[in-house]
């Protein structure tokens, strides 16, 4: 479950000009890096001018990896490509908040969108919805198995009761045997 | 030259035929100061070439939307466990669907433009060509309600085959099977396989407009689709944390009903102790009782003694 790169583009009419890209090209050869950049570049940008202005969000598959498409009213559009695993509601959601980035800071935009297509690589951590839902599912199992803990522990206190009151019972036999034998055995 | 014939008359008449058919609404000036028959001959024409035009459209669609139904009857038949074409046929029904109601619509449309047409002139005249109408506007409806049909056993055959897969799914694999939502259809891929497939007499018309409104559908359906999928998972985070609530209140009950447990437990075990003390003491007191009966009977013995000697001395 991968991002691949992460390419924010400015939609002009028929024109699109990238702005930023942030790639993680760790799982290419050596020798393919350059080559797949230059493929994934010119992906995005084909999507991008083939979109209508006013088409939102789009996934494309093409052959093992998706291209999730997000072209906003404004003429700004990002493309981001991941393996088919990825989820896309994360990567809907990673371009949304990429997109809404962009204006508030302006020149460490590259450094950035690298920090955040890290961050992403991992989509259980980095979406809030998948946090919360990662989060409350792990509550809920950890509950689970204290719920079944807890009746185990009922079953062992259901069996000490019975043990103490045999134990009580004993004793009391004991002592009662005891008083007896001074009683009666006194004068041996 | 008297043995020529006079032929105006025909070849006016040829004009206007041509002249309708050419332009289908422009009314030359000519028309309009023509007489009264050409005016009414040219209005005739005009509109048995709008009711042409309009049934040749009709009868276009009806053809790519058969070839739609029977695409969908392809992919339903050859459904295969793992080959799951879900979204595609999905989108197809839709996509027929619609294209039947547009052609009802455009059949009713056109019974009204023969019956309109045919009101204003003079019934014996028109006669053929309203039973040409007729004929063509029934032979329009019968091809649709047979592709209606045909698409209602498409229908049928698929939610079989639904049922099937989802039987045979159940018994080769022991967990639930789940269907893979991820893959979306995307809008390239129905281009290509749209011009890969298709087998239109008209392509050019009906296609373009079923793949332009199968765009917007695709792309209404994925700005749906990502509201979807976040609205979804909110939905089960709260049920969830409902869920976690009551958990947390069936364990807050547990715990007290087995406090009453560690109670009753501990209060057996109190008695146990103060048993087994009051024993202990006993036969310790026992132990003592044991031991000490000893000097008694010393003593007693040791007075029995001096007492026995003293009567054997006093004896003796």
């Amino acid at each position: 479950m991968r991002l691949y790169s992460l390419q924010l583009v400015y939609k002009q009419d028929n024109r699109v000009t990238p702005l930023v890209a942030a790639h993680d090209l760790s799982s290419f050869g050596f020798f393919e890096r350059k080559t797949a950049k230059e493929f994934m570049d010119f992906t995005g940008k084909l999507i991008v001018e083939r979109s209508a202005p006013d088409s939102g969000r789009s996934q494309v598959p093409e052959q093992s990896y998706i291209c999730h498409c997000f072209v906003r009213n404004d003429k700004l559009a990002g493309i981001c490509i991941s393996d088919s695993e990825y989820p896309a509601r994360v990567a809907q959601s990673l371009l949304s908040q990429v997109l809404i980035d962009v204006y508030t800071c302006s020149q460490a935009q590259f450094k950035q969108l690298e920090a955040e297509l890290a961050r992403y690589q991992d989509p259980k951590k980095a979406d809030t919805l998948s946090k919360v839902q990662g989060d409350v599912n792990d509550t809920k199992a950890i509950m689970t198995q204290t719920m079944e803990n807890l009746l185990d522990r009922g079953e062992k206190l259901d069996d000490l009761v019975a043990r103490s009151d045999a134990l009580s019972a004993q004793s009391k036999a004991f002592y009662e045997t005891a008083k007896r034998t001074r009683r009666c055995c006194n004068a041996l | 030259m008297t043995a020529s014939r006079d032929r105006t008359n025909e070849f006016q008449s040829v004009v206007q035929l041509m002249r309708g058919r050419l332009s289908n609404g422009a009314a030359s000036g000519a028309a309009a100061s023509a007489s009264e028959q050409h005016s009414q001959v040219k209005a005739r024409l005009h509109q048995r070439s709008q009711f042409n035009q309009l049934a040749r459209r009709v009868g276009a669609d009806l053809k790519s939307t058969c070839a739609k139904v029977e695409k969908l009857a392809l992919l339903a038949k050859r459904q295969s466990l793992f080959d799951d074409r879900v979204p595609e046929i999905q989108e197809l029904t839709y996509i027929v669907r619609q294209d039947l109601n547009a052609l009802n619509q455009a059949i009713g449309s056109l019974q009204e433009v023969s019956r309109n047409g045919q009101s204003q002139f003079q019934q014996q005249q028109q006669q053929q060509s309203r039973t040409h109408s007729n004929s063509v506007v029934l032979a329009l409806q019968t091809q649709l309600a047979n592709m209606s049909d045909r698409f209602r056993n498409v229908l049928e055959t698929r939610t079989e085959t639904l049922k099937q897969n989802a039987a045979r799914r159940e018994q080769f694999s022991a967990t639930s099977s789940t269907v893979d939502l991820l893959a979306k259809p995307s809008l390239l891929a129905q281009d290509d396989e749209l011009h890969r497939t298709s087998s239109d007499v008209a392509i050019d018309m009906s296609g373009a407009e079923a793949n332009w409104r199968r765009q917007q559908q695709a792309l209404l359906d994925q700005n749906e689709d990502y509201l979807n999928s976040r609205a979804d998972t909110m939905r089960n985070i709260e049920q969830t944390m409902v869920d976690l609530g009551q958990i947390f209140q069936q364990l807050a009950t547990i715990v007290r009903e087995q406090d009453e447990m560690v109670q009753r437990i501990d209060a057996s075990v109190d008695q146990t102790t103060i048993n087994v003390e009051g024993a202990h003491a006993e036969l310790l007191k026992f132990f003592k009782t044991v031991s000490s009966n000893r000097r008694l009977m010393l003593k007693v013995f040791g007075v029995l003694i001096v007492f026995f000697v003293l009567f054997v001395v006093f004896l003796s």
